[in-house]
């Protein structure tokens, strides 16, 4: 029973995206692909997918970095209180509010053509709250004793990261890589206020979507859905392999 | 244990640096500029204390209410489900919910219009269950409005409870087991009073995600277009900045608040252990 509702509830949720993918292979004039051959020879879609991979992935990496720095707040209750309160106010503060703050930002240090940068800040600032709370779930599961023995052992703090923490980690390293990337691959809000003159994959769909004109749409966005579960897949994937290291290594 | 892994410097140059878009908007609700002059105001608090624009927070505020109280109970439901399967499954089905909260808005949004729509899969799906003509859900129904955000949040509500359900000592569940309470039983009696911090987390953030969206209001809300980005635009096109930054403030003040609260809650749990 309890099984049932679940699957239930899930497919519940996913049907309707999977019924734009049943659209978009509509066939039409003897042609089954026709609407992905109509999108992918559209320009504007193509340099719009080229500029978010290459936003996504970058923001992916710094924000990766940056949270992993950031997270390590984790063993210090005075300095984690500290860190909670920027994860609550970056994650919860409306993207539309903030953006319009890093906009102000710009005006101030006179950066009105540097978009990318501004871009970049936005969606690193949106990705930080989600990976920090990634790293700090598996610190949780860590043994302490480690830390206190490395500690007593005369392991430096830059030593403890590296040789401890890093190889400990290594899984949410990449889960975190991949699910900054997805946040900011999919991201509206801050693209639209933050990216300028550039046109991101989200605007360029956004206004296809709401407009309504063209049916190749649907074919773009069933290529985004695509991505998206690619990538969502490599997750399962890492938090299974995480399970596993976890159980395989006891308490660590 | 306590151990600095990272000093309190760079922790907190690091932090200044990324609160800056926040410290600017709090910094810009109380000063107005013209590009020469400026000076301290409190125009824009003003603006957002008029009947018109408070009307419009208000409905804001009461669809998030709405959204975050029914999005919560049924990610408890939904958490305490999955919880009873093995932890493969349990990976799965997690990792299913993500797919909904992280695809792009946009295409999450308009997949839902069209499946809502007159001639959408709900509406197919019900004709064919009672072999009538239905037409209960429609492009332009408010309804479709709560329907979306509620299932928008539900999976934030669902990782925030199964992050709780899982850090549940066993021995509560074991004595549960040997004293043969009823699944009902021991969800009211043993998880829901153990997830109450869980409870209010998944209230809060839930009020705000939602009270942030505002897709969802431009392509289901039909004539009614309420929303946060509607709000921020009509500002923006009246030239009155200072209210969007003021709200921006507001709403700070409030989740810090909610720290505080939450901060509370976890003081007050640790008491009663030790006492």
């Amino acid at each position: 029973m309890k099984k049932t509702i679940l699957i239930l509830f899930l497919f519940l949720m996913i049907v309707p995206i999977l019924s734009l993918i049943a659209m978009s292979f509509e066939r039409t004039n003897g042609i089954f692909f026709r609407w992905y051959v109509g999108i992918v020879r559209n320009e504007a879609f193509t340099s719009s997918l080229v500029l978010s991979l290459f936003v996504a992935v970058s923001s992916a990496f710094i924000s990766t970095i940056l949270s992993f720095a950031i997270s390590l707040a984790f063993f210090n209750k005075t300095q984690r209180i500290i860190v909670t309160f920027l994860i609550v106010i970056l994650g919860l503060l409306p993207s539309d509010i903030l953006s319009l703050g890093i906009n102000r930002l710009s005006l101030l240090l006179g950066l009105y053509n540097s978009n990318t940068i501004l871009l970049f800040f936005g969606l690193i600032l949106y990705c930080l709250p989600f990976c920090v709370l990634l790293f700090w779930i598996r610190y949780y599961f860590i043994d302490k004793s480690i830390l206190i023995v490395a500690k007593d052992l005369g392991l430096n703090r830059l030593s403890i990261v590296i040789k401890i923490l890093i190889p400990l980690t290594s899984l949410v390293l990449l889960s975190s890589l991949l699910f900054s990337f997805l946040l900011s691959f999919n991201e509206y809000t801050r693209s639209s206020y933050l990216s300028g003159s550039d046109v991101l994959l989200s605007e360029f769909l956004y206004g296809k979507l709401n407009s309504g004109t063209d049916p190749s749409i649907y074919a773009g966005g069933s290529l985004v859905i695509f991505i998206t579960i690619i990538f969502v897949s490599l997750l399962i994937l890492f938090f299974r392999l995480q399970g596993k290291k976890r159980k395989g290594s006891g308490a660590i | 244990m306590e151990t600095k892994l990272i000093s309190d410097r760079n922790l907190i140059v690091g932090l200044l640096i990324l609160m800056v878009p926040v410290i600017i908007v709090i910094f810009m609700s109380f000063i107005y500029t013209d590009g020469i002059n400026s000076h301290l105001t409190i125009s824009g608090f003003k603006e957002l204390s008029t009947p018109i624009r408070i009307q419009e927070l208000l409905s804001i505020s009461l669809r998030a209410l709405l959204v975050s109280i029914i999005a919560t109970i049924i990610a408890f439901i939904i958490a305490v489900f999955i919880s009873s399967f093995s932890s493969t499954n349990q990976t799965i089905y997690l990792s299913v919910l993500t797919i909904p909260f992280l695809i792009n808005e946009s295409i999450r949004v308009f997949s839902w219009q069209h499946f809502l729509s007159v001639n959408g899969g709900i509406n197919k799906l019900l004709s064919c269950i009672t072999n009538k003509q239905i037409a209960i859900f429609n492009g332009a129904n408010f309804w479709n409005v709560y329907v979306v955000m509620i299932i928008t949040c539900i999976p934030l509500g669902v990782f925030i409870f199964s992050a709780a359900i899982k850090i549940i000592p066993n021995i509560y569940l074991t004595v549960a087991k040997d004293l043969n309470m009823t699944p009902f039983y021991k969800t009211t009696r043993i998880i829901l009073p153990l997830c109450k911090f869980a409870v209010v987390t998944s209230l809060t953030v839930i009020f705000f995600i939602s009270f942030s969206q505002s897709t969802e209001v431009n392509y289901l809300g039909g004539d009614t277009k309420i929303s946060i980005r509607n709000l921020i635009l009509s500002l923006m096109s009246a030239g009155k900045f200072q209210a969007i930054y003021a709200l921006g403030s507001i709403i700070i003040v409030l989740l810090i608040l909610f720290i505080y609260f939450i901060h509370l809650i976890q003081i007050k749990s640790t008491f009663s252990k030790n006492k």
